[in-house]
């Protein structure tokens, strides 16, 4: 089943497997489809990536592991544990495996037995599930590539990093500081909305505020004890937003993180 | 003496398919007992976590269902939602998003044929290694999904989770030279959209698999073959209005899979591309219409096989429609603001549209405060689970009658399910049981 590439150099390129634990498909899409695949395709030895080749197994080592998804099934912790054990480096790969996605957002205010009950009511599958959990949650995580998906740029960012030897660094300021280079307007100020911005990981060039969208939050929010966030985020409350409701939508795309709270008291409780 | 030992085929996970999914086949001889498609991918639950939440963020949630079709979910929910806040999209915005979402269906169509259907049919494991031989191929693939990706990404911000699709219209309009760089750019592209139909002219469909089923596809409004519309026509002559979608088709728990299964008046039922075209090719024009006349043995309406041969005459038609669509919106595109709602008592909204993969039906409840009470889903994937089983099953029992090897027999049932192009994480997400 698996290819045979006779090539001399096979040996050397760097193994690299792609696995998806529950996700909507989207981060393996995008790497996929990056516009030099062709030439990732020939300077890695994909080993594993369902998704796109049947030449693929779960049960061989890699160099490199790019891990989509949340843990949300007794299969998925099963395949993250195995997959960690068959990695040199493992790649939490999206919002979902990073944070445990939107999947997550009910966390700490649904059960998973309520969550459930809501969509298969008293109906029984033979698989067993679980609350959605980022991978961090089971095993250890080398390096994570935010988004909701990742941006092109940065997953080729990774994997030139990997292909030198070298490692990537993670981004550690707010989205605020890519609006002011793009040179947009800031809409929290000047059109009211919840724009997540300043407390969200830069990365993505402020996407959405470029389309006069508020920042959702996809890319998690800014790391803990760098930056923690742009004094953007205590304009929340000046212009009437409250606490509860920019925890919830933090939540979309954080509902695991730990420093939430501490990040939200910072937001609002210093500003008379 | 008769072999009593029941045996099995047991595909752990199908490669080159949105999500994940295993096959299980157990047979005793020729006697096919069970054939699943077993869906692995955890479920997400949607409808639930999405309860309670203001509805502009549940929108910029549900395109996170799958990534294949994030536009797909993403216009049928916002569209769901305004019909929950009794407000319609300009003239203008129905326009802009109908080109939004061919972009999507040209980009998944691009995207199985290309790289997950045809590497089947050349006999390689995966596009890369087939692009080795075949470089023209990959050529197309990557110009075919670029487009589509390209018009998801001007008008909707990036092609996979679109944040610039809102309830109302849009944050920022496309430019008109944005529009007239894609119309450029569809026009170039119109041969190539036909060099998927061109591989798969010399495989003809296999007969083995071929079973009689009902169709289902929207009727599209305009007369003219599209995704929008809001009555639903069956193959047996039977139709119903989209907002009745709930009372006409009934879901199942099922206990291999998170996925529910559907029926329509009892009976299984399948959605697509196949079923666009049997129902309603005759308003197809120009060249696909001819093209599906000049390879109607292709398009059998009763095998699955087919859905590949009408997703190639549909990626025809979408550049072209596409193009008249860019086109137009190049000269006419002028400013407009979002239509505004206002919150009134709590109500439900319908909409279901033609997702690349076959209907998509979102039901939205919202209250006074704007915030979600009830959502419910169902995915095309989901709505022809029941018959790819059947296929799965008729296929295996001929394949045994005449002493095929199991490992054929497992090629061969993959192919199958990739016909489909099924969206397994579509599939597992899944709508209430009341
Ligand atoms: S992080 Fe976003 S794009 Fe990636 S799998 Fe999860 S939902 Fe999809
Ligand atoms: S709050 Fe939003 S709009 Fe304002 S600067 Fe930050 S990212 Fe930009
Ligand atoms: S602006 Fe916010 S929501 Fe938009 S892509 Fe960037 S991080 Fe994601």
């Amino acid at each position: 089943m698996i290819k045979e590439d006779t090539r001399a150099d096979v040996r050397e390129r760097p193994r690299i497997g792609v696995y998806a634990l529950t996700s909507c498909y989207g981060c393996q899409l995008m790497m996929a489809t990056v516009s030099d695949i062709l030439e990732v395709a020939n300077v890695f030895d994909i080993r594993c990536f369902y998704m796109v080749s049947s030449a693929s197994t779960m049960d061989e080592e890699v160099d490199i592991a790019f891990v989509e998804g949340s843990v949300s099934t007794e299969k998925d912790l099963k395949e993250i544990l195995e997959i960690r054990k068959n990695c040199k480096t493992l790649v939490a790969m999206g919002a979902c495996a990073v944070h445990g996605g939107v999947q997550s957002w009910a966390e700490g205010n649904l059960s998973y037995d309520e969550i459930y009950e809501e969509v298969y009511g008293d109906d029984k599958i033979d698989m067993p599930g679980l609350q959605a959990a980022p991978i961090s949650q089971y095993v250890h995580v080398d390096y994570s590539l935010p988004g909701c998906p990742p941006e092109e740029d940065e997953i080729m960012y990774f994997l030139t990093t990997f292909l030198v030897g070298s490692f990537p660094e993670q981004k550690d300021y707010p989205v605020c500081a890519e609006c002011r280079t793009t040179g947009n307007p800031c809409i929290l100020i000047e059109s009211n909305v919840p724009c997540l911005g300043s407390v969200t990981t830069a990365g993505c060039g402020a996407r959405c505020i470029t389309f006069n969208v508020p920042c959702i939050g996809c890319r998690g929010p800014v790391p803990h004890n760098t930056a923690w966030f742009d004094a953007l985020a205590t304009v929340f409350k000046k212009r009437g937003f409250t606490e509860e409701f920019v925890r919830a939508r933090l939540k979309i795309f954080a509902a695991h993180n730990k420093n939430l709270d501490k990040m939200l008291k910072k937001a609002f409780g210093g500003d008379k | 003496m008769t072999d009593k030992i029941v045996q099995s085929i047991d595909i752990d996970h199908v490669a080159r398919i949105e999500g994940k999914a295993g096959i299980e086949v157990h047979f005793d001889g020729a006697d096919v007992k069970i054939a699943h498609v077993n869906i692995f991918e955890g479920p997400r639950f949607f409808e639930a976590i999405t309860v309670g939440r203001p509805v502009e963020e549940a929108v910029a949630v549900f395109p996170r269902v799958c990534s294949f079709c994030a536009a797909a979910h993403k216009i049928t929910a916002v569209l769901a939602a305004e019909n929950a806040l009794r407000i319609e999209p300009t003239e203008q915005t129905t326009k802009i998003r109908e080109l939004c979402y061919l972009g999507d269906h040209i980009e998944s169509h691009a995207l199985h044929l290309f790289f997950l259907a045809l590497p089947d049919f050349l006999g390689f494991p995966d596009a890369f290694s087939m692009g080795k031989v075949h470089k023209d191929l990959i050529k197309t693939a990557i110009a075919l999904k670029d487009i589509g990706a390209d018009i998801q990404t001007v008008i909707g911000s990036r092609y996979i989770h679109q944040e610039n699709v809102l309830i109302g219209g849009f944050g920022r309009l496309p430019s008109r030279r944005n529009m007239e760089g894609l119309a450029t750019r569809l026009k170039g592209l119109f041969n190539m959209a036909e060099d998927a139909l061109e591989v798969l002219v010399s495989f003809p469909n296999w007969s083995e698999v071929e079973g009689e089923r009902l169709h289902l596809a929207l009727r599209p409004v305009g007369e003219e073959y599209g995704v929008f519309g809001d009555t639903v026509e069956a193959t047996d002559g039977t139709k119903f209005k989209t907002h009745a979608y709930r009372m006409r088709i009934q879901e199942l728990v099922i206990p291999h899979s998170f996925a529910k299964h559907s029926r329509y008046q009892d009976r299984t039922f399948v959605t697509g591309a196949l079923s666009r075209v049997t129902l309603f090719g005759d308003l197809l024009s120009g060249r696909s219409k001819e093209l599906v006349e000049m390879y109607s043995d292709f398009l059998d309406p009763n095998n699955p096989l087919a859905n590949n041969f009408a997703q190639a005459v549909e990626l025809v038609h979408w550049i072209r429609r596409a193009h008249t669509i860019a086109f137009d919106l190049a000269k006419s595109m002028r400013d407009e603001s979002r239509v505004e709602y206002k919150l009134g008592k709590e109500q439900s909204g319908v909409a279901v549209t033609e997702a690349p993969r076959g209907m998509l039906a979102y039901t939205i409840r919202v209250d006074s405060k704007g915030v979600i009470t009830k959502s419910d889903i169902i995915t095309p994937t989901a709505m022809f689970l029941p018959v790819m089983e059947e296929d799965l099953k008729r296929l295996t029992a001929a394949l045994l009658n005449v002493g095929t090897e199991k490992e054929e027999i497992a090629q061969k049932l993959q192919t199958v399910v990739r016909s489909y192009d099924p969206c397994v994480s579509c599939s597992v997400h899944i709508t209430d049981v009341e």
